[in-house]
């Protein structure tokens, strides 16, 4: 473990390089925009959009982040070869992945929770109310989505090359999206072996999507919070083992 | 119990290039390196070299045979931590120092402390980076970037060194930079084994104690280089001064060279000297003809002028 957090440490130290915070100042000035924008609107329809829009802005950013972080942060150590100087070292493949997971995670997290200040700083200057505990709920299961994701992107980046990868996250992020809404509008489908095995296997992204809620100033109990942080660390072991072990069985020519 | 640091069995890498189609990479391979040897794996481009260093390394699985690495089998992550590696053109991540890189692969080694940087303040001295050391690799040239790569795959003080084309792509006095470091490394750790790959055989000839030799995947001979030279028949220059001329005579083999005296002293010619010429490393090889081989002559940018 101790090797995995070494790895870790370069790993934020290569993401602060790469300015990752200046996904943070596109944020910023994005929500600047926005409020000028919607400066016209009575207060009630401001404070709802705004903050939806705000959150969305996080949402997508979030998702940006993992699957284009993901396959860059494993990509350059393949494409380049920085990646042969530490597997020569008594170091795991398994060992290696972690370090950059749990790297990238720490980033994702600080860059949503500074996405989280500015948010709650323009809502403020604006005279927007926010209701902190909802607003901190939806970004910890932001966060929680952005962890799934990342795991999920590990697995592609590992196996095919970066437009493959990407391509095939994406896909996978929106039928996380969708599944249940498919399933509400469509019963046939329930019926399908296909479509159970597909749930089985996809994440299921909207459980973890609160914005609206959040926009209404509404939260949830911490109990499910809790509930669906286990779901995430479960989604996030399975999907990590999954690269992992492909990981492990690749040939690395580099 | 096996003391050879490196024991390749059987290996065969076959390489899937598409539908239905591989490529061989490395066929039938058998390699024994004893410890405490330098060892040179030449071949031309696509003989098999790097295949070979990657398969031992773990980083390739074989598709047939075993390789053992210090008595452990590959790939384990105990083989790796007797092993320091060089790879070929070396790259780091630009955004750290030279000693900061140091300090993160020392502790994937479980190197801390104190100790770890002593040890990283003797190797940069070693590769005469300690000027630059604490300045980012960004600004390194390649030289110094392929010589801060040697020093990564000390920090262990490993027992077995194993370096892909160490020279490739160094100008000449970068190479010589770098045959004189192997040098020292082999006078700091005379215990190690260096295991090193290069198509350049002068490198070879002046560094290793044992050669092998691959093409087109198989291994064609592995012994020592003495061995090697001496199997060939030594060439002889005779100077003879005959009627206040001096000639001089090229002989081959003994034989030849002893019929020439007797003819001399029948005569009544002065033989004012002999010399005799080994075969170089070159000679030996090429008597059986081995293509992309290249000298170091024909390699360097002055020859080419």
């Amino acid at each position: 473990m101790r090797k995995a957090i070494s790895i870790s440490l370069i790993t934020v130290k290569e993401l602060l390089h790469e300015r990752v915070f200046y996904l943070i100042g596109g944020f910023a000035l994005l929500a600047v925009g926005l409020s000028l924008l919607l400066g016209d609107l009575t207060y009630a329809e401001q404070s709802k959009i705004t903050l939806d829009f705000l959150l969305a802005g996080i949402e997508l950013t979030n998702l940006l982040f993992s699957v284009f972080m993901g396959i860059t942060l494993l990509h350059r150590e393949l494409n380049l070869g920085w990646i042969a100087m530490v597997l020569s070292k008594p170091v795991s493949r398994t060992s290696f992945l972690m370090g950059k997971f749990l790297g990238q995670t720490f980033v994702q997290g600080l860059v949503i929770l500074m996405m989280g200040l500015l948010t709650w700083g323009l809502c403020s200057m604006n005279e927007i109310v926010i209701a902190p505990k909802s607003l901190f709920q939806s970004l910890l299961l932001m966060f929680f989505e952005g962890m799934i994701m990342s795991s999920v992107v590990y697995i592609f980046a590992v196996n095919l090359g970066a437009l493959l990868a990407a391509a095939s996250s994406l896909i996978v992020y929106a039928l996380g999206n969708l599944t249940e809404g498919a399933e509400k509008t469509n019963q046939a489908l329930q019926q399908s072996s296909l479509w159970t095995v597909l749930k089985a296997v996809i994440p299921n992204f909207r459980m973890l999507n609160m914005k609206t809620l959040a926009a209404y100033g509404l939260s949830i109990e911490w109990n499910l919070v809790g509930i669906l942080f286990l779901y995430t660390i479960v989604c996030c072991l399975i999907y990590f083992t999954a690269a992992a072990v492909t990981f492990s069985r690749r040939d690395i020519f580099t | 119990m096996n003391t050879a640091d490196i024991l390749i069995q059987g290996v065969s890498k076959q390489f899937r290039t598409g539908l239905g189609k591989s490529k061989i990479g490395v066929q039938n391979l058998n390699l024994e390196v004893p410890k405490g040897q330098v060892v040179g794996l030449l071949g031309p481009n696509g003989s098999g070299k790097s295949t070979t260093i990657k398969m031992i390394l773990g980083f390739l699985r074989p598709t047939r045979g075993i390789i053992w690495v210090c008595g452990h089998q590959v790939p384990s992550q105990i083989t790796r931590s007797f092993i320091g590696y060089l790879p070929e053109n070396p790259r780091f991540p630009k955004f750290l120092s030279g000693r900061s890189l140091l300090t993160f692969y020392g502790k994937l080694l479980s190197l801390s402390g104190k100790e770890l940087e002593k040890r990283i303040d003797f190797l940069l001295d070693l590769v005469n980076l300690k000027a630059a050391g604490d300045e980012k690799v960004q600004g390194y040239s390649k030289g110094m970037t392929q010589r801060l790569a040697i020093a990564q795959a000390l920090i262990n003080k490993p027992r077995l060194l194993i370096f892909d084309e160490p020279m490739s792509g160094l100008d000449p006095l970068g190479r010589k930079d770098i045959r004189s470091l192997i040098g020292r490394i082999h006078s700091e750790l005379p215990e190690a084994t260096i295991f090193f790959s290069s198509h350049i055989l002068e490198d070879i000839e002046q560094l290793c104690s044992m050669v092998a030799l691959l093409k087109k995947g198989q291994l064609q001979t592995f012994c020592t280089i003495d061995e090697l030279l001496k199997s060939e028949i030594q060439r002889f220059e005779v100077s003879v001064r005959h009627s206040k001329e001096t000639e001089i005579k090229t002989l081959t083999g003994t034989d030849e060279l002893i019929a020439y005296l007797n003819e001399s002293k029948s005569k009544g010619f002065l033989v004012s000297g002999i010399n005799s010429q080994r075969k170089t490393l070159e000679e030996a090889l090429f008597r059986d003809g081995h293509p992309g081989i290249k000298t170091a002559r024909t390699n360097s940018p002055e020859a080419q002028t």
